[in-house]
């Protein structure tokens, strides 16, 4: 039996290794295993998703401390997962009738223990006599040799996945308890507050961030604009100094330089050689992929795992800038010549000496991200294909001769000042022919001036701005910062970049933090500060290093584990309440914020709030004093995408504002606004849009 | 416990909560660098243009919101 992660490596793996290429899939349910024939051997390829076991409490209770789990299937645990119980069935049925048990599952922590994990609990098999395929890409050449070559399992890996899952599970539970039944006890209201071992630093960094920018006071300073006139030719001057820090100097400067002569004193080259940029790995093709695509690290992690499955590049969750020496690079580009994009490319690479730049970072499983040189079989989406684009870009680069550039840069004289003008050549093009759209050149002609030339200063103007304050985090800078933190891994840090957003801790695109997040994080570092810092997390991932390389033993940082957590959570609990009182108020604060509409205009007393329908789940604004059955007064409210209540009013009803934010569209409209009267045009428009999908709908 | 007139935090100094009260020295302490800039520039001028700029920090908003309906208008 052949056990995968997935199911297309499921079937990938299982038309490598048949002799024919042509193995049998065979459905039982909604489920599909495959046979196939690998020279005399019989085999049996099935998948897991992911996961199929998850840790489980085995003390009774929702409470905590809780320390003692074990692992169950994962739908005994999350209700939603109920999808893999025929998985598991059928595994499970299939394994009494083998006589071996080979894991091919991804050649990392985490594909090394779901496949343990399957191994043990659906096949109850014994892991010691099982054997293990690694490889790094999915292509039926290094398929063939994983399975030439297999060997059995690495324990080491397995003990460290075993160790985060359960430090993980200890904090994420016990922590998360925690905070909830502070609120409970307090406010008598149930809403869990959840927060983990990486996911406690990142709030915290995100929130420091948010400090700094609320604590911010632009200074002014101000600019020089020179435009000088030379033979009849302007041309844009820079002042020597960036900035100015006062209006005086800049008046004074304007004032001393406008209409006179300059002199052209020296004009400097400076040649750069720039070699080409080191080989993708995750994070630098998380970050390549934001900056080109906007796309957020956890979208371009999810198009690279497909590529992967497609055998197109090689397994995308790696540290590594390298590219090992027993590669197959001239397959590689050969295959890449195959396809009309590039062709010429990799023609021209492929007759030179073919040794590739190489970058510093390493990883102890997998090369750099690189195209495996196949053909797309299917058609790629358009987001597949820019990633996939620009993998292979990167990937030929690295091929690339240096780029040569050169910096020009002639000083300008009028009395006591000095004025630059600047050019940029690109000499020699090198990998950046290759990269192609995802190099910016901006190159810039020097004007064609020589030494002693008279500018004349035509214009000079002086420009007020102001200091920015820091930036917001977005997706990609969030990772990279958790990544030079070394908090968490190459394969989690999207997702604890999501889960800050989706606990809503934080909203919109840039990192905002929300009240809620600020609750938490105040709550945190006034009463167990502990959590968030990244100490924590950075020892774990050392500890579990020193486990992978077999100097230190499993039960040892487990048992470290529960001993700091009981310490901290004794120390919770003596200041519950205060705890409590905390993190209350901060949840006012947020409801006030993205719930309440100001005052009900019906009764005067209550307040009008943002609230759910128990009966249809559907959204509306009521009045505080509905549960008295003091008001009845309500407003629908659009169901589809975010509400957040502004503070004006509105111009035609006096009804007070809301934003709606629904995918990329974003507009504000009144709560009143089927009753408004300046809004019918608009109700009649949407009525019109709707009767026309109505109609179209019915047609076609 | 007293708690801050801005925000209902606990207060720190009487009047502002932590976070409240960083803005104020933060927005007392920068009034030099523009006097420095812009020679002439009054108090009330500083406070008005800081607090019509995008840039400038929400708590530093709420601050300068507290001072001027304190003065009236
Ligand atoms: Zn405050």
């Amino acid at each position: 039996m052949v056990l995968t992660e997935k199911p297309s490596a499921a079937k990938k793996i299982a038309a490598a290794l048949d002799n024919t290429q042509s193995p049998k899939e065979i459905k039982r349910g909604k489920v599909v295993y495959y046979e196939c024939k690998k020279e005399n051997d019989e085999l049996v390829v099935v998948y897991a998703i992911g996961h199929l076991f998850e840790l489980q409490q085995t003390e009774k209770g929702w409470t905590y401390p809780r320390l003692e789990s074990k692992w169950v299937p994962k739908y005994e645990v999350d209700k939603k997962a109920i999808n893999i119980k025929p998985i598991i069935n059928l595994i499970q049925k299939l394994s009494k009738d083998v006589d071996g048990f080979i894991i091919a599952t991804d050649y990392d922590i985490e594909g090394s223990l779901i496949g343990y994990l399957t191994l043990k609990y659906a096949c109850k098999a014994d892991p010691m006599k099982a054997h293990r395929m690694l490889f790094s890409s999915l292509t039926d050449a290094d398929l063939e040799k994983a399975y030439e070559t297999r060997g059995g399992l690495d324990f080491p890996l397995i003990e460290a996945g075993h160790v985060r899952h359960e430090v993980d599970w200890l904090y994420g539970i016990n922590m998360t308890r925690a905070l909830t039944l502070a609120i409970k006890n307090v406010a008598g209201w149930f809403k869990v507050i959840s927060t983990g071992r990486v996911q406690g630093p990142t709030l915290s960094f995100i929130a420091q961030r948010e400090k700094e920018i609320n604590l911010f006071v632009p200074t002014p300073y101000w600019t020089i604009h020179v435009i000088g006139d030379h033979k009849g030719n302007e041309m844009e001057l820079e002042y020597f100094k960036k900035q100015l820090s006062s209006k005086q100097d800049a008046n004074r400067i304007v004032d001393d330089l406008i209409g006179q002569d300059a002199v052209v004193d020296v004009i400097n080259q400076r040649t750069v050689t720039q070699p080409p940029h080191p080989p993708f790995n995750l994070s630098s093709l998380q970050a390549e992929a934001y900056r080109h695509f906007g796309f957020k690290p956890s979208r371009t992690l999810a198009i690279a795992q497909s590529l992967y499955l497609d055998a197109l590049i090689s397994y995308p969750r790696t540290n590594s800038e390298m590219l090992p020496s027993t590669l197959d690079i001239k397959g590689i580009l050969t295959g890449l010549g195959g396809m009309k994009d590039y062709a010429y490319m990799a023609k021209t690479i492929l007759k030179g000496n073919l040794v590739p730049i190489q970058g510093k970072k390493t990883d102890p499983a997998h090369p750099s991200i690189h195209p495996t040189g196949e053909k797309p079989t299917k058609h790629l989406s358009p987001s597949d294909k820019k990633v996939y684009d620009l993998i292979v870009r990167r990937f030929l680069s690295l091929f690339g001769e240096p780029l040569i550039k050169n910096h020009q840069r002639a000083d300008i004289i009028c009395g006591s000042y000095r004025l630059y003008v600047r050019g940029l050549q690109i000499v020699k093009q090198g990998w950046s022919e290759f990269y192609g759209p995802y190099f910016k050149a901006g190159e810039k002609v020097l004007p064609n001036i020589d030494q002693g030339d008279i500018v004349r200063l035509a214009s000079v103007n002086s420009e007020n701005k102001y200091t920015q304050g820091p930036a917001r985090f977005n997706p990609a800078s969030l990772l990279k910062l958790l990544e030079k933190e070394n908090l968490g891994t190459k394969a989690t840090r999207s997702s604890i970049v999501d889960s800050v957003k989706s606990r809503g801790y934080t909203q919109g695109e840039k990192f905002e933090l929300s009240n809620l997040g600020f609750a938490v994080f105040e709550t945190l570092s006034q009463f167990i500060p502990d959590v968030l810092s990244p100490e924590m997390t950075r020892q774990l991932e050392i500890e579990m290093e020193k486990i992978q390389e077999g100097t230190e033993k499993r039960e040892n940082v487990i048992r470290g584990a529960k001993t700091s957590l009981l310490k901290q959570l004794a120390e919770f609990k003596s200041k519950e309440d205060q705890i409590g009182e905390t993190l209350v108020e901060g949840l006012q604060r947020y409801w006030k914020d993205t719930e309440e509409l100001g005052p009900c205009p019906k009764c005067n007393d209550g307040i009008l709030r943002i609230v759910k329908s128990p009966k249809s789940g559907k959204r509306f604004v009521g009045c505080s004093n509905y549960k008295g059955g003091k008001c009845d007064q309500t407003f629908p409210l659009p169901q589809k995408g975010t509400l957040s209540p502004m503070d004006s009013t509105c111009p035609y009803c006096e009804y007070r504002m809301i934003t709606v934010t629904s995918g990329k569209r974003v507009w504000t409209t009144c709560i009143n606004w089927s009753k408004c009267p300046g809004r019918q045009d608009d109700l009649k428009a949407l009525d019109d849009r709707r009767s026309k999908k109505k109609s179209d709908d019915i047609g076609g | 416990m007293k708690e801050c007139c801005i925000c209902g935090r606990k207060s720190v100094d009487e009047e502002f909560c932590e976070y409240h009260q960083a803005a104020h020295i933060n927005l007392k302490s920068v009034f030099e660098i523009w006097v420095n800039a812009n020679r002439g520039v009054t108090w009330e001028e500083y406070i008005r243009q800081v607090y019509e700029l995008e840039e400038t920090g929400q708590w530093v908003k709420e601050i300068i919101e507290n001072i001027m309906s304190q003065n009236g208008p």
